[in-house]
């Protein structure tokens, strides 16, 4: 599966919504339930999904979903 | 088609939102399936949600709670169970036996384990409604009366400990002064929570971090932070036990279960204060649900084994005497050896055991009675039922002979046939999922947390041979001419004596957990009995009882009061092992010479039906109460003229009172 893909079934599964499709432009603002409860949730999840760790809060870092797909692709290749 | 295509054909028509084909194609692929993953059982929850089937939803997010502890799952699934709740007001899940009010409060964030709670809950059959405080919001809570915590109304309040805690002021106390400091702190918050309110107390001790600057030497220093940790628990320990009324989870002992690596997770906690890792989060609130329910009395009290490839190795009938595995020397009989001294743990404990097996009754028996190697004696069950009726039978049988409800058993058995028909007939009994290979056994024993318990009395120890006696019993009362002539040639003995510091737990434990002579099953804690024993004329009685065969021990009480110049029954009920024996005419008889002790001429109660108290409907009627009123929610209120009709007493019982009139 394609770091999108795999992705994408994080955000559905975080924010218990199947109908969620991510584009790259899109921000924490764009998605519904994205607080900072969520945000950290969230962050657990990718780790777990793709095996490696953000170093301190860099996920709130990042402006936007393409920007989080670069990161995963340049810590998992 | 394998399992994995099966599985992945039903999540592509879950993504197509062909919910109803989702779920047909669910059960083709998980049909013997006995314990599905619990990212599987939170899709068919999702599909079940999406077709409107809210109690099948339910029902898969308890199955997830069994599944594994991955906790986006976990997350995921309380986030659909909260859904579920707040668009369906009223839902309750299918197998709910309680409900409270839960409030959670400590000293890290517990925004994530909360929900969490809740859906570990359900899998226990307890509904509860979680608010969460902010961290560190817990001494403010608690001295203040007017607190949001105490606005709340809770049924229990959960108070999360945590390491940093004790590094307040560490450099500038001595170390029995940072140990009693401590201590003290926490004790403080459980007697203003137990002056200020009537919840119940679910308090952690305190998980021993990972770094340890005197390494081995720790444990001979008495300044290192792991001994100070050790000596704050076995504080808090004894403090709990002293208050009583407090029960400790105990976080030291399932951070090591699962790993302090797993248990902690420093960046996390330095980002949102998460004392306990995401990871372990869903093993926490199993274990918090398992003494909730504990809490709310529903403990299970009986385990049910199998017997060939489960007690012992082989086929008894086949393989004969010499020829089963138990026993040191091979790796297979020492599994089992290992699984019989785990179980036999449980008895000593109080854990009542029955045998439940596919055999002639002899050749059953005969382990028991001649190799030299079972740890497990026949004298060790309550109840040995070995014939070839299909086990659902029998253990409807088992739970109706010992009197105690289905939903009290724990089934054992190596046939995962046998299994899935238990689960399929008797779905109230909890099914162990015991692997193929015997040496796993003590491990899914040792997980288990239905026997939970959050108190040990000595009526506990002796269990086994009371329930024995009751089986027996059964039998005797079968060969005796006439009930009367049986009842009395058991020379039963009641003591009664009123509520005090001694009897007090096993109160507690018998106001949490009686169903069946139970006539208005209030849910009383020990502050609310307290209370209650401060009331206008307040009468409050126990019984103890002994017969020939066995020691009962406490096994029956009333609470009553004075209401409008008569002796008014606010609480009566009996433990189910002594049904039929006139225990409730002893303890009447000594309740109307309390009453007119303080002049009153009439005994008062009420019945208010339950699903499982049905037994005692017609209690009152049955001793010449008049009933005086009925009421919408059906309610029944009854009057008994002491003067009139005359004293109550029992003709088989000898009474000892040890009350004051």
């Amino acid at each position: 599966m394609s770091t999108e893909t795999r992705l994408n079934e994080v955000f559905q599964t975080v924010f218990l919504d199947d109908d969620l499709e991510l584009s790259d432009d899109m921000t924490a603002a764009d998605v519904d339930g994205w607080d900072s409860l969520a945000h950290i949730n969230l962050m657990f999840a990718i780790e777990q999904e793709f095996g490696f760790q953000f170093p301190g809060n860099e996920l709130a870092e990042l402006p936007n979903i393409g920007a989080l797909k670069a990161f995963i692709d340049s810590k998992t290749r | 088609m394998t399992a994995s295509d099966k599985l992945a054909e039903a999540a592509a028509l879950k993504r197509e939102k062909n919910y109803q084909g989702a779920i047909a194609a669910y059960d083709a692929a998980l049909a013997n399936v006995e314990a599905p993953d619990e990212k599987t059982c939170l899709a068919v929850a999702q599909c079940h949600a999406g077709t409107g089937q809210k109690d099948k939803a339910l029902d898969w997010l308890a199955l997830l709670t069994r599944g594994g502890d991955d906790f986006p799952a976990w997350q995921a699934a309380s986030g659909l169970l909260r859904k579920l709740l707040k668009d369906n007001p009223g839902l309750s899940a299918p197998h709910a036996k309680r409900t409270g009010r839960v409030w959670l409060t400590g000293s890290y964030t517990l925004a994530q384990l909360a929900p969490l709670l809740q859906l570990a809950a359900l899998a226990v059959n307890v509904n509860i409604e979680v608010a969460v405080a902010d961290y560190g919001q817990h001494r403010q809570d608690a001295l203040s009366p007017d607190s949001q915590m105490y606005a709340f109304d809770p049924d229990v309040i959960v108070i999360a400990l945590h390491h940093s805690d004790l590094e307040r002021s560490v450099s500038d106390l001595s170390v029995q002064e940072t140990v009693t400091e401590a201590t003290q702190d926490v004790s403080m918050i459980w007697q203003s929570i137990r002056q200020n309110c009537k919840a119940r107390i679910l308090c952690t001790n305190i998980a021993a971090p990972l770094d340890e600057a005197f390494g081995h030497l720790s444990s001979r220093v008495p300044e290192s932070r792991r001994t100070i940790i050790h000596a704050v628990n076995n504080d808090l320990a004894r403090k709990a036990n002293e208050l009583g009324g407090v029960t400790l989870v105990d976080v030291e002992a399932i951070s090591a279960q699962i790993g302090k690596r797993a248990w902690f997770d420093d960046r996390y906690w330095h980002l949102s204060k998460q004392g306990v890792s995401f990871k372990a989060l869903p093993l926490l609130a199993r274990h918090m649900a398992a003494l909730i329910a504990a809490e709310f009395g529903l403990t299970k009290k009986c385990l049910v084994l199998d017997l060939d490839n489960t007690c012992w190795g082989g086929v008894i009938g086949e393989d004969g005497l010499a020829g089963i595995k138990i026993g040191q020397g091979d790796a297979k009989s020492e599994a089992f050896l290992a699984f019989q001294m785990a179980v036999k743990r449980l008895q000593q404990r109080g854990v009542i055991l029955a045998v439940c097996s596919k055999n002639n009754d002899a050749d059953a028996r005969e382990p028991f009675e001649k190799h030299p190697d079972m740890v497990l004696k026949l004298d060790d069950f309550a109840m040995f039922v070995a014939n070839w009726t299909n086990k659902a039978e029998n253990i409807k049988h088992i739970a109706k002979t010992l009197n105690i409800g289905l939903d009290s058993l724990v089934f054992a058995d190596d046939n995962p046939v046998e299994r899935a028909t238990v689960r399929e007939l008797v779905p109230e009994v909890d099914v162990l999922p015991m692997p193929e290979d015997p040496a796993g056994y003590v491990r899914v024993l040792g997980d288990y947390l239905g026997f939970e318990t959050v108190s040990y009395t000595r009526e506990d120890a002796n269990k086994t041979e009371q329930y024995r006696a009751k089986s027996r019993i059964a039998e005797m009362q079968a060969t005796t001419a006439s009930l009367p002539d049986f009842y009395k040639s058991l020379h039963m003995k009641a003591e009664i004596e009123p509520f005090n510091d001694f009897n007090m737990p096993r109160i507690v434990q018998l106001i949490g957990k009686s169903n069946q002579f139970n006539l208005t099953t209030y849910r009383y804690s020990e502050a609310d009995i307290r209370d209650f024993m401060q009331q206008d004329g307040a009468v409050n009685l126990s019984l103890k009882l002994a017969d020939k065969f066995t020691d009962h021990g406490l096994v029956s009480m009333i609470m009553a009061r004075l209401v409008e110049s008569a002796m008014d029954i606010h609480l009566w009920l009996m433990s189910c092992r002594v049904i039929g024996r006139t225990v409730e005419d002893a303890l009447l008889g000594e309740l109307c010479l309390q009453a007119r002790a303080q002049g009153l001429k009439k005994l008062r109660g009420s019945y208010i039906p339950t699903a499982k108290n049905a037994l005692v409907e017609t209690k009152y009627a049955d001793f010449g109460f008049d009933c005086i009123a009925k009421l919408d929610d059906g309610k029944t209120i009854w009057e008994y003229d002491i003067e009139k009709q005359g004293d109550i007493s029992s003709p088989y019982i000898a009474v000892n009172t040890r009350v004051e009139a």
